[in-house]
Formats: C-alpha cells, structure tokens, sequence
C-alpha cells in the first residue's frame, strides 16, 4: 500500500531534477551578464547575425527571442521535445548528431571503467578494511588516498609521455576512424581507460574500507567474531548485505565522479567524447554546443542514480518505507 | 524511614493557592503504524509551595506528564493551566515568563547541558536570557551562591560537562533550575542515575533550598519511600492515569488501591498482559472483579482531596 | 584530548605537506628572478640556472610554480570557505528545522548532490568568463551540497538531544538555540568539511585552469598544466612544465584531505583511537 506512494515520491523528484535542469539550461544563457545572444548562437554566429540583418531575423524568429519569456521557453520546449539542440557553428552540424556521437564514444570509456573500478575498489576495499592496522594495508590505504588526490589528467599526461612517447606502446590520442577493429579502439582506450579506472578505483576503495572499519567496530560484529565468525561469513552477512544499498548509491555517486574524470582525462587523449566536445565549445565559445554536452552529461548521472535507486528497491525491501 | 527523615518539620496543613493544574490531559504518540496511549485524561493541580511527588513504575508516563506539565511537549488532548491561564492560548510573552518561573529538571543528566558550554555559562543563561543581572559581579554572585549550595566548586565551574560526573552535571543542573529563583520546580526523578548516598546529599540540598525559598515541587518518582519522606501529597500514577491521589500520610496509613499496595510491598514488575480488561492492573490484582474487564473505575472521593480508582473500594 | 592537542601521524604528515605549499606561497613574494632569470630559449631543461627549465616563452618554470602555489592556495581557501559558510548555513537551517523548511533544504541538497558538480562549474565558468572572482564563486556556490547534509544530520541529532528541550524549558529563543547552541556542536564537523572542501577547491581550481577557464592574469598550477597541454609541452617531451605542478596539485590536495580525515577521524571515535589511519 505503501509502495506506489515511496514510488511516486522518488518519481516525481527525478522528474522534477530534469525539468530543473531544463529549466536552469533555459535561464542560463538569458540571465547571465552579457548579451544573451552571444549565449544562445554561440560567439562566430552572433559575430556574422551582427553584420547580416537578416540573418539576426531569421534566428530571432526560430528561438522566438521577439516573444516574452514564458513563451520563449514554450518554444525551448518544443524544440527539446523535437530533439532540436541547435546548430553548432563549430562543427558545422546540428548539436543532437555531435552529442549522441560522442556520448557513445564516452560511454565506451567510462562504462567499463565503471565496472572494473568498482570490482577492483571493493575487493581492495575489502581487504584494506579487514585489520586495518596492519603496515602493508596502511601504506596501500595511504597509496590510495594518494591516486585520489592526483588529478586524472595529469596523470593521463605522465602516462602519454612514459607510454606513448618514450616507450612507444600506444598511440598518442585521438579516436580510431570510423570502421576500425577493436583492437584499434583497445590500443586507443588502453591509456585513458587505466587511468580513470586506477583513480576511480581508488575512491571507491577509500569508501569500502571505512565502511569496513565501521561495520567491524560495531559490537555486535566483535562478538561475534570472538565466538569464531569466519571472515567470508563475516563480510557476506555483516557488511555486504546490510551495506548494498549504500553500496549502490555510492555506486550513483561513482558514476557522476567517473564522468567528471573521464571529460578531463579525454581532452588529454584527444578522445573525442562529451568532455573533449565540452572543451572545445568552452575554447570556441560555442556556448549552445556546451550547453546541450552538460544536458547530456547531467541526465546520464541522473539516469545513474535512478537506476541505483531502484536496484536497492528491488534488493532492500525496507527502503521501501522510507 | 521515618516520614520526616529530612527533619524539614513541614508544615502539611497549610491549604494553598493552586499554581499549575492540567485538566483531561492526553497524549498519544505516534510509534510506528499504532501508537501509544502515555497520558491519559489525567487532571490534577499542583499548589503554591507544596511538595507533590507523582509515583508509578516506569512507562506509566510520568515524564510525559511533566514534561506536558512544563510546556516541553504539547498535550494531544486537555490544556494545562498556570495561575488559571491556558498555556495553549498564552502569548509569547506571557510563556515567556510561565518559563522563568517554571523550572524542568530532566531525568538524565549526561545530556541534560550543552557538552561546548562551560557549567558557569550554562548556569548564568537562564539569568541571561531572563535579563535578570545587570552585571558580571551580579551574575558570578548568584551562579556561585546556587552552585555552592549544590557541592560545585569554582573549579568545576570553568569545565565542560564531558570533564565532570554524572552527578555534579545533575547539580548543575539543578542549580541552573534554580538560580532564577522559579515558584515552581518540576523534577523529573532528580537523582534517579546516581548511587545512593549521592541521592540522598543532593535530595537533601534541594529540600533545603525548597523549605528556604518556598517554591513548589513537583517529584517525579518511582522511589515512594523518598516520596514518602518528603512530599506533602501523592499521586499514584499506572499506565497513563492516577489511579490514587491523597496526601502523604492518608495514603500510606490506608492504600486503597491494589496496585498502591503492591508499590509499597515493593512488588512493582508489571508484566506485558493479554488481558483486555478496562482495568490495566487486571492482570496482576488479586482483589480483581468481573466489572474490571468492562469498564474502568471512575475516580471516587474518598474525602477532601482523596481519590481512588477501584471498583473494589466502590 | 582532554589535556590539549596532539596530532596523530596523519595529521602530522598533512601538516607537513601543507607547510611545505604555504612556505612556497610566501617565497612567491621574494623578488623575481631570484630563483631562476626568464632565459631567451623556450623549454630548455633544467639546468642550474633555471631548476625546473624553462616553459614555452622562455619564463623559468620554478618562478611560475612558486606564483602558481599562491594563486592555488588562495582560491582553494576562499572556494573552501565560501562552500562551507553555505553549506553550514543550509545545513543547520534545515537540521533545526521541521516540516517545510527541512523539507524544502533537504530536497535542495539532495538535487544538487545528483547534478555533476564540475560540468556544471565548466558551463557557469565559461558563462561569466575566465577571472579570480568567477572561480572561486563557481566553487563555492556549487560545492557546498556535501557540507549541507552532514551538518544537516549532525544538527538534526543535535537539536534532537535533551539539552535543546532543557533550553527551550528555560525560555531560550530559536535562533538563539541555533546561534548559541547548535552552531558550536556542528563546528567540529564544519571545520573537518572545510579543510577537506580546500582540498576540493584546489583540484576543482586546477581542473577549471587547466581547460582554461582559470584566471590568465593570474595563472595557477592548473593554468600551466593548461598551457603545457596546449602549446605542445606534452608532444615536446618537455615534462619539466608539467611535472612540477601536477606533482604540487596532488601533495597539497592529499595533505589537505590527510587533515581533515584526522578531524573527522577524532570527532566521530572522541579520545579512542581505532586502527584506522591515524
Ligand atoms: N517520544 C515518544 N515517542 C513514542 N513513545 C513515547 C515517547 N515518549 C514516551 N513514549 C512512551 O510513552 C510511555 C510513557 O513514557 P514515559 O517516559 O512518560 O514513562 P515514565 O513513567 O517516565 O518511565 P520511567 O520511570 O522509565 O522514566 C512509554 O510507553 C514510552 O514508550
Ligand atoms: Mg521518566
């Protein structure tokens, strides 16, 4: 009975962060200081709309920019429903073709990634949380703490200069071309892929192992460890079980932070993905084209966390009445 | 115990004004898909510098009551009256000053002050959020008088709660109580968390201050040999209601209810029951009547100011 | 504890490092060219007249890197302190608060807690255009969503604890309970999330300079990261341009978060120390 009322509620707030997303994406470029129009057609258009009249009328008249706000933003909305993101000047094609195309290209990074980072992090975490005061845990533990404080594309800058140009292993960047093996896009993906998966893996090992130390200090754990509880036992029953649900959530978490990494460490390896795209509008201003990566990349993250939530639905009945 | 083991020699005739009374009080907390019945339609009146003590095993809602009492917690039903005023209708200004002359002491002391504050700030505030010093000199008199009076040495003054004993916070806080020199203190078993003899010294020390200034006590309690040593009346508190109501010495020279007796027998294990009987001791009466199970005993006048609530004494 | 401060070998080591960036930040201030002349060729090596060689105009790159350090200390701490002071903010608001008001800042906190904080600051960013101000704003008014919710919970178990009631029973006002009272006991979680957010601050600084949204009259470690990817140091081979400050970027982060973990660290477990890092 509860159900459809805890279902609704978490509905509903997902579908209101995308519409406040919309909304915000609507604003921006109309509130911020500045004129607006530089915002919406991007810095060379409005150059060329300044010198060719009819070219500001005829841009005017599709964003209904003579209209009053609310109706602009009517139109924003038709526009979005009709998958229309505009025109890029920089690329010379609509932004919806260059968004969907790259976001595959990120996806093919960061999903596996992903994966292997939480395999990795959770089984170090694991272990690094298990008598945790042992030297040789305290000093992978510290070495963890360390990966995370280092910027992904810096070290995706060390990895090119040790790997592809003094020891010639790898390409240097860039994107197989179209109709390549996999092989191609595995020597391309190599470099980027461990980079993102050695600090993603190191975050989520920090976070497993306090959850560790934390669920091995509880009193009831120590006693039953001291009655002989065996340690697989220990972490299947006592930490595993009762920690999925935030396991998941950290695995949201995990997904936003991974895509942060990952459009950085792209713009490094010249990965044509949604954060080299981002890079390169914010270098031409072309502010449509950012504008729509950012949708692009915020609704996948909320897409991420959606989906988490519902898996610890699906795993722990009793959220349900939460 | 001797009933005047205090040796206050307090004078029991004296009829007084009443200060604070509640009528039909109840509360109903919500505690996950039911919910539980802590007060129920209880009236009674505590009077100008009386010592009332409230007994009843626990979880027959005597925090609850007094914590309604003090204006901590509203009723979910009835209103409580201070100097015949309904705190439910007071203005700001007037619960502001129904909280300078009311004072609450908690039951547990470890929490019971800010753990960042230092016990003299903590026993200066009421004076300051009272506006009742006008200057430091004024201020460190009145903290130092109160906190003396209670064992607190300056010294103990200039630490934080986590450096002190269970025991010297709860005289902190009961010399926060009283250092805006309230008519009534409503104490919430005071010295229940404490070992015996520091029960006693502390008792004792409120009791001197009581008979000194005169202000009224409430004494929650399950303890009724103190309620016995020191209280001029005595509810008898069981499962929500009053079952007893008299003075001190009526009530221990003639209990009328079982459950009084068995309290003072020292049998007070009430076991969770199945038994749906109107009469919530039905389980464990031995006098129990078939009028038990379907409706509950009204409240019987005995005489002035006696009450009982048993179909046996009716 | 009881009988003062001493800094567990966590903390000690944070410090050290910490030290170590804010004596750079001050040698930054010594006269130019002390440490090194800006020399005629572009990326040449280190040698003994240049330390840390040269970048792509020929500027001495250790001189680069001891002005980078105060840039990236100075929009950590200001990025840092701005979040926190929101985030503290929001979150005591909401944590003493019921019904709506908890509600509404709760709901605000958790909305902004899904939206990926640094494309977000990328967009902002390039909307106000690159300078000091902007950064450090972006940050702040972006960063401060973690803060909010533990200090919302932390309050919320404050307000919930027996000496607020005791407080209310002694006729104390609201925000005089959350000024006087809910304020202090949240400030140990506050102070722990503050250092931790400059280490935050500092990466995201370095992360917004180095696609180049950073301040160009004031460049940061991130900014010569920037240029070094731009102007063709990383194909060149010149690694010196572009070790030292990622090497500055992660050692200061890390002793940053290394401190702030050993608050957290001494406020959740009081006196007792469990085998953790510290
Ligand atoms: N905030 C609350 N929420 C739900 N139930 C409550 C709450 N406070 C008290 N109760 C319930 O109300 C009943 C009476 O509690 P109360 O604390 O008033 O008892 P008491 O007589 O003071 O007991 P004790 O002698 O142990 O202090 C108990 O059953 C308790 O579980
Ligand atoms: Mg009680």
């Amino acid at each position: 009975m509860e159900t459809p009322i805890f279902l609704i509620k978490k509905i509903s707030r997902y579908a209101f962060l995308v519409f406040a997303i919309i909304s915000v994406n609507f604003l921006l470029p109309r509130l911020m200081p500045g004129d607006p129009l530089v915002f919406l057609f991007g810095e060379e258009v409005y150059g060329a709309a300044m010198r060719d009249p009819a070219l500001l009328n005829s841009l005017t008249a599709k964003y209904g920019l003579d209209l009053p706000v609310s109706e602009q933003f009517f139109v924003y909305l038709q526009h979005l429903a009709r998958g229309d993101l505009g025109y890029s000047f920089s690329y010379g094609r609509p932004i919806s073709e260059i968004v969907i195309e790259r976001m595959q290209l990120t996806l093919m990074m960061t999903v596996p990634s992903t994966i292997f980072s939480l395999v990795i992090g959770t089984a170090l975490g694991l272990s690094l949380g298990w008598e945790p005061g042992k030297l040789v845990k305290r000093a992978v533990s510290a070495g963890a703490l360390l990966v995370h404080s280092v910027p992904t594309y810096w070290l995706g800058m060390l990895s090119i200069t040790i790997f592809s140009l003094w020891l010639g292993l790898t390409p240097v960047g860039g994107a197989p071309p179209g109709g390549a093996t996999l092989q191609e896009y595995l020597s391309h993906l190599a470099l980027p892929m461990s980079v993102l998966t050695l600090f993603n893996s190191a975050y989520v090992a920090i976070m497993v192992r306090g959850l560790t130390i934390e669920v091995s200090d509880e009193p009831f754990v120590i006693a039953a460890l001291s009655k002989g509880l065996k340690p697989i036992r220990f972490i299947s029953r006592h930490l595993l079980r009762p920690s999925l649900p935030p396991l998941l959530s950290l695995i949201a978490i995990e997904m936003g932070f991974a895509f942060s990494g990952a459009l950085l460490v792209e713009i490094v390896f010249s990965w044509p993905g949604m954060g080299y795209t981002m890079w390169q509008a914010v270098t031409e201003r072309d502010y449509p084209l950012l504008q729509a990566a950012f949708t692009m990349v915020a609704l996948i993250v909320i897409g991420a966390n959606a989906i988490a939530d519902a898996l610890s639905y699906i795993v722990d009945p009793r959220m349900r009445q939460a | 115990m001797s009933s005047d083991m205090f040796g206050l020699g307090l004078d029991r005739s004296n009829t007084h004004k009443t200060l604070l009374s509640c009528i039909a009080v109840t509360k109903r907390f919500k505690s996950g898909k039911g919910s539980v019945l802590a007060v129920d339609g209880i009236s009674f009146a505590v009077r100008n510098g009386e010592v009332i003590a409230l007994v009843g095993e626990s979880g027959s809602g005597k925090t609850t009551l007094a914590k309604i009492m003090a204006a901590l917690i509203p009723p979910t039903s009835g209103d409580v009256y201070f100097e015949s005023l309904p705190l439910s209708s007071m203005s700001r200004l007037d619960l502001m000053r129904f909280r300078k002359r009311v004072q609450f002491i908690p039951q547990f002391p470890d929490l019971a002050l800010d753990p960042t504050w230092y016990l003299y700030d903590s026993i200066a505030e009421p004076l300051r959020i009272h506006g009742m010093v006008n200057s430091r000199a004024q201020e460190l008199e009145i903290v130092r008088n109160n906190s003396s009076r209670f064992g607190l040495s300056i010294d103990q003054l200039r630490r934080k709660p986590r450096d002190l004993s269970g025991g010297e916070v709860q005289r902190a806080v009961i010399a926060r109580a009283l250092a805006i020199n309230p008519d009534l203190v409503i104490a919430d078993e005071p010295t229940s968390m404490l070992d015996p003899s520091t029960q006693a010294k502390i008792m004792r020390q409120l009791l001197d201050a009581h008979s000194e200034r005169g202000f009224a006590l409430l004494l929650v309690t399950h303890d009724l040999d103190l309620a016995k040593a020191v209280s001029e009346r005595i509810c008898v508190m069981l499962k929500g209601k009053i079952v007893e109501e008299g003075s001190t010495d009526e009530i221990f020279s003639n209990p009328m209810h079982p459950y009084t007796r068995s309290l003072m027998r020292g049998e007070i294990i009430m076991k969770e029951d199945d038994w749906q009987a109107a009469c919530p001791y039905y389980g464990q009466c031995s006098d129990r009547l078939d009028r038990c199970t379907s409706s509950y005993p009204p409240e019987l006048k005995i005489c002035k100011e006696r009450f009982v609530r048993c179909w046996r004494v009716a | 504890m009881r009988f003062g401060y001493s800094p567990s070998k966590v903390e000690l080591l944070g410090i050290a490092l910490v030290s170590a960036v804010v004596t750079m930040a001050l040698f930054s201030y010594l006269p130019d060219g002390l440490f090194g002349a800006p020399s005629k060729s572009p990326y040449s090596p280190p040698s003994l007249q240049n330390l840390l060689g040269t970048n792509d105009i020929g500027e001495d790159v250790f001189s680069v890197l001891l002005r980078g350090s105060r840039v990236s200390l100075t929009i950590g701490f200001l990025g840092a302190a701005v979040s926190t002071l929101i985030g503290t903010l929001i979150g005591i608001i909401a944590g003493s608060s019921r019904g709506i008001l908890d509600d509404l800042l709760g709901s605000l906190t958790d909305l902004f807690l899904v939206v990926p904080a640094l494309p977000l600051m990328i967009v902002l960013a390039a909307y106000l255009g690159p300078s000091f101000i902007n950064v450090v704003a972006v940050i702040g008014l972006l960063w401060w969503p973690t803060t909010a919710r533990l200090v919302r919970a932390r309050a919320r178990q404050v307000t919930e604890s027996l000496f607020v009631e005791g407080l209310i029973g002694i006729g104390a006002r609201k925000l005089y309970i959350i000024f006087r009272h809910i304020l202090p006991n949240v400030l140990g979680i506050v102070f722990a999330r503050f250092v931790l957010a400059v280490s935050s601050s500092i990466l995201l600084e370095a992360g917004l300079s180095f696609i180049g949204l950073g301040d160009p009259q004031n460049p940061s470690w991130g900014t010569m990261l920037h240029f070094a990817m731009t102007r063709g140091a990383l194909l060149y081979g010149a690694w010196w341009t572009f070790i030292p400050p990622g090497f500055c970027i992660s050692l200061t982060s890390l002793g940053f978060i290394l401190i702030g973990m050993g608050i957290e660290h001494r406020i959740s477990s009081g006196t007792k120390s469990v085998g953790g890092f510290a």
